[in-house]
């Protein structure tokens, strides 16, 4: 038994789970509340251009990704899952990359 | 004589054998909504790319429908449920000590939730 | 004149026990056998099991060793649950039946006894002693410790090896060679002492991908455990040290291997 690469993923995933913890249930409150009305299109708007947000949320959009699809791999792990594992893991973490390239991309104003 | 030994198959639906195994699995399940909103987060930053008439439609027929309401109410109480598992579960992982003295976990929890209150209510005097 | 079960003498109570039974050598299946024992406040599941073996069914077969809650010999599925049949006291069941199994995810031998030789391989495995940090002899006296030394790891220490643990974790369950809860909480308490240098060579295993990277802290292991020993404690915190040892060896690789 060698020892494991593991702690390259379970890195981000744990600043993943603090994080997303910490700020999502306040931002879907806020999402809710621009939804009936209570926070205006334009202040949205605003927010959402401002640079400090757009770091937060790229940090925020990208270890919350990486810590989803950890969690996912594992719970078909756990759900019994033996055969092709190293393939689930590859598409779980490949699709956290490519949330983070795409994060990078629309964070810096590059897409869009 | 050497007999034969018998091996129990486990059930494959073991998570539902008692409640805290279906807490644990609720608990795993959370991840899909935390990833949901991440992407949630993406599509409207890059709807505001996309300039202020692009945004505003997206503000009046996405993020106003009743389907995204909906949505986001279920999403809150699965990422606070999220939330709270991960609160409760930082002393475990953090064992944090005063000399010789382990201190107390509902000290440690109450810290993260205290975090928690004051970052959430910061955000919302900003926003609001 | 009606008698309620209040002011019924407690001689004249009693209990069911649905005892799981497996002879091999006579039967090809297992199956289920009831039996009535008199029900005593104070007894244990022990106790009946006990009075089963003396007065009804000699050709039951289980272990139990101390009676007390400390070798770790009497654990066994009491209603689905892991339990120390020592400390599993009738009056929290009575008046339902009680069902008694072997404990889950091990192989059976007989009755109610399990083989539990991959948990004494792995424990060999993990190299569960002290492989002192300095040699020292004799004559140059005691390893010192502080209290607050002994603090780091004397919780894992309280270990009984009664296997609750394995019993209830999913993940041993779906994945026999995971190393288990209490494997892990052992080799932590040894990583944790400070007389120990013994870390790194039992990284190779602790650290593998069928030590604690398998474990999904379901958390089961610490609910059930009756010495409180918190083995997903340990298994998460070896997880952080893991993982900080493993970026300091990525991002520093000139750093000392300790």
């Amino acid at each position: 038994m060698a020892k494991s690469n593991e702690p390259l993923v379970w890195a981000p995933f744990f600043a993943g789970a603090g994080l997303s913890a910490l700020l999502m249930p306040v931002l879907i409150l806020i999402t809710l509340l621009a939804g009936y009305g209570v926070v205006p299109s334009k202040d949205l708007h605003g927010l959402l251009n401002h640079w400090f947000v757009r770091l937060v949320l790229f940090f925020l959009i990208s270890l919350s990704l990486f810590h989803a699809v950890h969690r996912i791999r594992y719970i078909l792990v756990d759900l019994g899952l033996k055969v092709a594992r190293g393939l689930i893991a590859a598409l779980c973490y490949g699709f956290a990359v490519i949330g983070t390239l795409v994060a990078l991309l629309v964070a810096t104003g590059l897409w869009g | 004589m050497k007999t034969k030994e018998l091996v129990r198959s486990m059930p494959t639906a073991w998570w539902l054998h008692n409640r805290h195994l279906a807490k644990f699995m609720i608990r795993e399940l959370t991840s899909f909504f935390v990833s949901g909103y991440a992407i949630f987060l993406l599509v409207m930053i890059y709807q505001v790319n996309r300039g202020g008439e692009e945004f505003r439609q997206f503000y009046f027929n996405v993020l106003q429908s009743g389907w995204m309401k909906a949505y986001g109410w279920i999403s809150l109480i699965f990422v606070g449920f999220h939330s709270i598992t991960s609160f409760n579960a930082a002393p475990t992982i953090m064992a944090p000590r005063w000399g010789e003295d382990k201190i107390d976990p509902r000290v440690v929890i109450a810290a993260n939730y205290g975090l928690w209150l004051i970052i959430s209510i910061a955000i919302l005097i900003i926003v609001l | 004149m009606a008698r309620s079960k209040m002011t019924m003498p407690t001689e004249q109570r009693i209990m069911t026990l649905e005892v799981f039974r497996y002879l091999p050598e006579r039967e090809e299946k297992p199956r289920f056998q009831s039996y009535t024992v008199p029900y005593r406040e104070d007894w244990v599941v022990l106790d009946a099991l006990n009075y089963i073996k003396d007065q009804i069914d000699g050709t039951l077969s289980y272990r139990w060793s101390c009676r007390m809650g400390v070798c770790g010999s009497c654990g066994m599925m009491v209603n689905g649950e892991p339990k120390l049949t020592c400390a599993a006291f009738l009056k929290n069941y009575y008046p339902n039946p009680i069902r008694v199994e072997p404990l889950t995810n091990f192989p059976v031998i007989r009755d109610l006894i399990i083989n539990l030789e991959d948990f004494l391989h792995k424990l060999k495995e993990l190299k569960t002693w002290i492989l002192p940090k300095e040699q020292k002899a004799v004559s140059q006296g005691e390893y010192l410790q502080t209290p607050e030394q002994l603090a780091t790891f004397k919780q894992f220490s309280m270990c009984i090896n009664c296997m609750l643990c394995y019993a209830a974790c999913p993940v041993y369950g779906l994945e026999p060679k995971f190393l288990g809860p209490a494997a892990i909480a052992l080799a932590q308490r040894y990583n944790l002492d400070s007389r120990d240098g013994a870390k790194s060579e039992r990284a190779e295993t602790v650290a593998s991908s069928e030590g604690i990277w398998e474990c999904t802290f379901i958390g089961e292991c610490s609910r059930v455990c009756p010495k409180h020993v918190d083995p997903a404690a340990a298994i998460q915190q070896a997880k952080v040290i893991n993982t900080q040892d493993w970026w300091k060896s990525v991002l520093l690789p000139w750093g000392k291997k300790d």
